[in-house]
């Protein structure tokens, strides 16, 4: 399944990235997701993925799993590795009341802040 | 088969996340809608039309714990008259408090004001960041938790759908959105 965020305008960059997810026991589990191209369905490439400083660069960054996940406490392959984390982002931890919507929200945070600065 | 209505009315109910959706005719007045979509005639509850950011006509006063001008709204006008378009979806904020007292705490300091139920997180979060007098670039950082928890609400989240039921209060502390590292 294909979901989009809006990005915050920027020059020759586009309004909208789509992230392809996982949802193998949600809510249960926390989904895993990517960036996607929507036309081809493949990871998106490197030249095309959101750029920037701070969250923006980690989220989406492709130096870890080759960026077939989101390096972020609500998705279920970043959250396994990073046992610290509910001790230092405790608001960010996955519960069977959250739903994608949370995480989206999380996703259009950071496409409509100033550190996402270009693809 | 019904005949499709001009409006969708969002029905923002006290202590829920999710809105309630139902649609309208312009030409019909606000306690007919409410009462359509179940809620009595609006007698035990105060409605408000939109967003509010009347606090943010007070965010650079430096007096302390004062209150939003937000009006409800008059049940027996039509949805026309409130500012609805056809093609246009309409918020209504239905709360039985009239105003939810907030009180920020930053670092050392408290302020307090009383907002109205649909003000959202993020034009609270503006007017701390001004009362406060925060002016450092990472202020678009700057989020709300709520006090002895580690929930923080969602920008987009309404003071009304926070609070508990029963009470009239928010307290939160103002923090800062941190990277996350491994």
């Amino acid at each position: 399944m294909h979901l989009w965020t809006k990005a915050r305008a920027l020059k020759d960059s586009p309004d909208r990235f789509f992230f392809k997810f996982d949802f193998t026991n949600y809510p249960t589990e926390a989904p895993t997701g990517c960036l996607v191209d929507p036309e081809t369905g493949e990871l998106l490439p490197q030249e095309k993925r959101p750029k920037g400083s701070e969250r923006v660069a980690i989220v989406f960054r492709t130096n870890w799993k080759d960026g077939t996940a989101l390096y972020h406490p609500y998705d279920r392959v970043a959250i396994e590795g990073h046992s610290a984390w509910p001790t230092t982002h405790p608001h960010l931890i996955w519960t069977p009341k959250h739903t994608i919507c949370d995480l989206l929200i999380e996703l259009h945070g950071l496409l409509d802040s100033e550190e996402y600065t270009h693809v | 088969m019904n005949a499709k209505r001009d409006i969708e009315i969002y029905i923002h109910l006290e202590g829920q996340g999710e809105a309630k959706v139902v649609e309208a005719d312009l030409k019909e007045n606000v306690s007919d809608v409410l009462a359509r979509a179940g809620l009595g005639a609006g007698a035990d509850f105060s409605t408000f039309v939109g967003e509010s950011t009347a606090c943010l006509m007070h965010a650079d006063d430096e007096r302390d714990d004062l209150e939003d001008e937000a009006e409800t709204a008059p049940l027996g006008r039509s949805l026309e008259d409130l500012g609805a378009r056809r093609g246009l979806g309409l918020h209504l904020h239905c709360h039985r408090c009239r105003k939810v007292v907030v009180e920020i705490h930053y670092r050392d300091k408290t302020k307090r004001h009383r907002f109205s139920p649909s003000t959202t997180v993020a034009t609270v979060i503006e007017w701390a960041r001004r009362k406060f007098r925060l002016t450092d670039p990472d202020n678009a950082k700057l989020r709300l938790q709520i006090c002895d928890s580690t929930e923080r609400p969602a920008l987009d989240r309404h003071l009304g759908e926070i609070t508990a039921r029963g009470s009239c209060s928010l307290c939160f502390n103002l923090v800062f959105e941190q990277k996350v590292e491994g």
